[in-house]
């Protein structure tokens, strides 16, 4: 247990803080939440809701913007958090609107949340959200399928083993009324991001990268609703699992549907700095050389691998464990600036994921 | 993931935490008063004086303020014990600490020109509203305290944050409790102006009060990116700071003017 080191803070005032901003605020006029690129398919998949009935994913919610949690009650931080803010905004909502986002909560840890603790649990927060309940193996895979490592237990040394954490995905994945999620929030995001976010949700607007403005309007038909190619394409964005909190390498596939563009800027709220780096051999040996901007040709991708160019931060907040997401922000000179959520992978899993990425 | 409670880098628990540092720093604010009247009485050649009672209250008050729980979780859980950290180190506690600092260790500070010129009763109003103002922006509470720049970071943060408050509690009690021969207090009137502009009608608690009230979302994301506390929601959190607030400085400035008037009217009458 961290104790404050008070004495030599005072001797020490003399701070330097940059501002780090909380994740989740993409370019004005765009979502607020991290978008998704490619877009997920809401699963077909049936779980068993807190009233023991089958609870069909696409029939139940077809028609609703589905908010989807994979979390567990007894959760210190990001579960409640989550569920109590997107209650606080959907108690601000218009009737209409609120009774078109259905909050999820799927279990991660159905061996204490029974169908009872569910459902108190979740009545605390809005009796509307529903919690639900899945196979072990079901489960895992369906988190798999939507790009979540599979939530596991975690004993604290110290703490009897009933009194265990469970590991999961911190973000919430919101499906639109096409039944597509291109946007989470992960954990970070903030109420007024959620208000500002769920109406247009809820109305059928689509998130896409650079709609800065204009809102991106779902059609009403169904094949239309294949979003329209972002200027600044992810394809890729994974981060190697980090052994401290010193520095990590993000590797990135960025596709510039656009004009020609710079890349100006790279950096995380969660880091204390970042750089880009470029591996250069000289004489027989390789060296890193920091780069200021990549300059990426219209239609051209930009990559981002290991050997080659890649993102370096540097004084990470926090050690991300595999699974989890890492809030990175983006800045071109023309297509603005916008967040991404790369993946943290084990870096003996990297080839193999950047293979299945690209 | 459990890196919500910037004060402790984990989550929160009941579980007692020492916070040897603070403890130090009180002693060492201890030392320092009574070290300062001594020097005063010295060089006025009167007798020693050890450490006045209020000096101990203020002590007490700082170490409430910034010791475990209070300390933790005003610093990463709930904007509201945040506030009751401001009320008490910005606030109650200057005040206990200067009315134990006799007249002679006043007078050592003249010989310093910027305390002379920063506790003028206008430069000390406008400093402390200042300090008070700065230190409530959202962008700066985050910006200092969120958990998001890593543990130390963001203790040192907090901590600047008190230091701050504390600096502009002194800055704002000096004109009106601090008293010597070479500088004699502005009159009982002004003084009492300078109490309900200072604090009852403060344009800047004013403002800060109705922001947290009012607002349809929490101002500061730390405190909104606390889970809910026991059927709290982080909305009536800040409600309840805001309250808090406006309760403690009307009620601080109305004990002040009391005592001001009554005093008044005992040495008129």
């Amino acid at each position: 247990m961290r104790r404050r080191a008070y004495l030599l803070a005072l001797l020490t005032v003399g701070l330097a803080c940059d501002r780090g901003e909380a994740p989740g605020r993409a370019a004005a006029g765009s979502f607020r939440g991290v978008l998704l690129s490619p877009a997920l398919e809401k699963p077909d998949v049936t779980f068993t809701d807190f009233n023991g009935e089958p609870y069909n994913l696409r029939l139940k919610t077809a028609g609703k913007v589905a908010l989807l949690f994979f979390g567990y009650s007894h959760c210190p931080d990001v579960c409640p958090l989550h569920a109590a803010n997107v209650a606080a905004v959907l108690k601000t909502m218009p009737f209409e609107e609120r009774g078109k986002i259905q909050f999820l909560f799927v279990t991660t840890d159905p061996e204490r949340d029974t169908p009872a603790r569910l459902r108190e649990w979740l009545g605390v927060f809005d009796p509307g959200f529903v919690g639900l309940t899945a196979p072990a193996e079901a489960l895992a895979q369906l988190q798999v399928s939507l790009g979540m490592a599979p939530a596991r237990k975690e004993i604290v040394p110290g703490r009897d083993s009933a009194d265990y954490l469970v590991g999961h995905g911190a973000q919430v994945l919101a499906f639109g009324l096409d039944n597509f999620a291109r946007v989470e929030y992960p954990f970070g995001i903030r109420q007024e991001d959620w208000a500002k976010d769920l109406p247009r949700l809820a109305r059928g607007e689509v998130p896409s990268v650079g709609n800065e403005g204009a809102p991106n309007r779902m059609p009403d038909a169904g094949p239309a609703s294949v979003p329209a190619a972002p200027r600044i394409e992810v394809r890729v964005a994974l981060m190697a699992a980090p052994v401290t909190t010193t520095e990590a390498s993000v590797y990135l596939v960025l596709r510039n549907n656009g004009d020609a563009d710079t890349l100006t800027n790279v950096w995380s709220p969660e880091a204390t700095g970042s750089m880009i780096h470029r591996t250069e051999r000289e004489g027989g040996a390789m060296r890193m050389v920091a780069v200021e901007s990549v300059p990426v040709a219209a239609g051209a991708t930009l990559e981002f691998l290991p050997g080659g160019t890649h993102v370096m931060l540097i004084g990470l907040s926090r050690k991300p464990d595999a699974g989890e997401s890492f809030p990175l922000r983006l800045r071109f000179a023309k297509a603005g600036e916008f967040i991404i959520a790369p993946m943290v992978v084990a870096y003996a899993d990297l080839d193999a994921r950047l293979k299945v990425q690209q | 993931m459990q890196f919500w409670c910037s004060a402790r880098d984990t989550a929160w628990t009941w579980e007692w935490t020492a916070y040897p540092g603070v403890w130090l720093f009180i002693i060492l604010l201890g030392v320092g008063l009574v070290r300062w009247n001594r020097a005063g009485a010295r060089r006025a050649g009167t007798g020693a004086s050890s450490l006045h009672p209020l000096s101990v209250v203020g002590l007490v008050l700082l170490w409430l303020a910034l010791d475990w729980p209070i300390g933790a979780l005003g610093a990463g859980y709930l904007a509201s014990v945040h506030m009751v950290q401001f009320l008490l180190i910005g606030l109650l506690a200057p005040a206990a600490l200067l009315a134990g600092v006799t007249p002679e260790a006043a007078a050592l500070t003249t010989r310093s020109r910027v305390i002379e010129w920063l506790t003028r009763p206008v430069p000390a109003l406008i400093v402390f509203n200042a300090i008070v103002l700065l230190t409530h922006l959202p962008p700066v509470v985050d910006g200092l305290m969120s958990s998001t720049l890593g543990p130390v970071r963001a203790q040192l943060g907090s901590m600047l944050i008190d230091l701050l408050w504390l600096a502009g509690g002194v800055i704002f009690w000096w004109p009106i409790l601090l008293r010597h021969p070479e500088r004699p207090r502005f009159v009982p009137p002004l003084r009492m102006l300078y109490l309900v502009a200072g604090l009852m009608f403060s344009p800047v608690m004013f403002g800060l009060v109705g922001f947290m009230v009012n607002a349809d979302r929490p101002l500061y994301g730390i405190y909104e990116l606390a889970p809910p506390f026991s059927g709290l929601s982080s909305r009536d959190d800040h409600q309840l700071a805001g309250v808090l607030m406006s309760i403690t400085g009307a009620t601080t400035a109305f004990v002040g003017l009391s005592v001001i008037f009554f005093r008044w009217s005992k040495t008129d009458g």
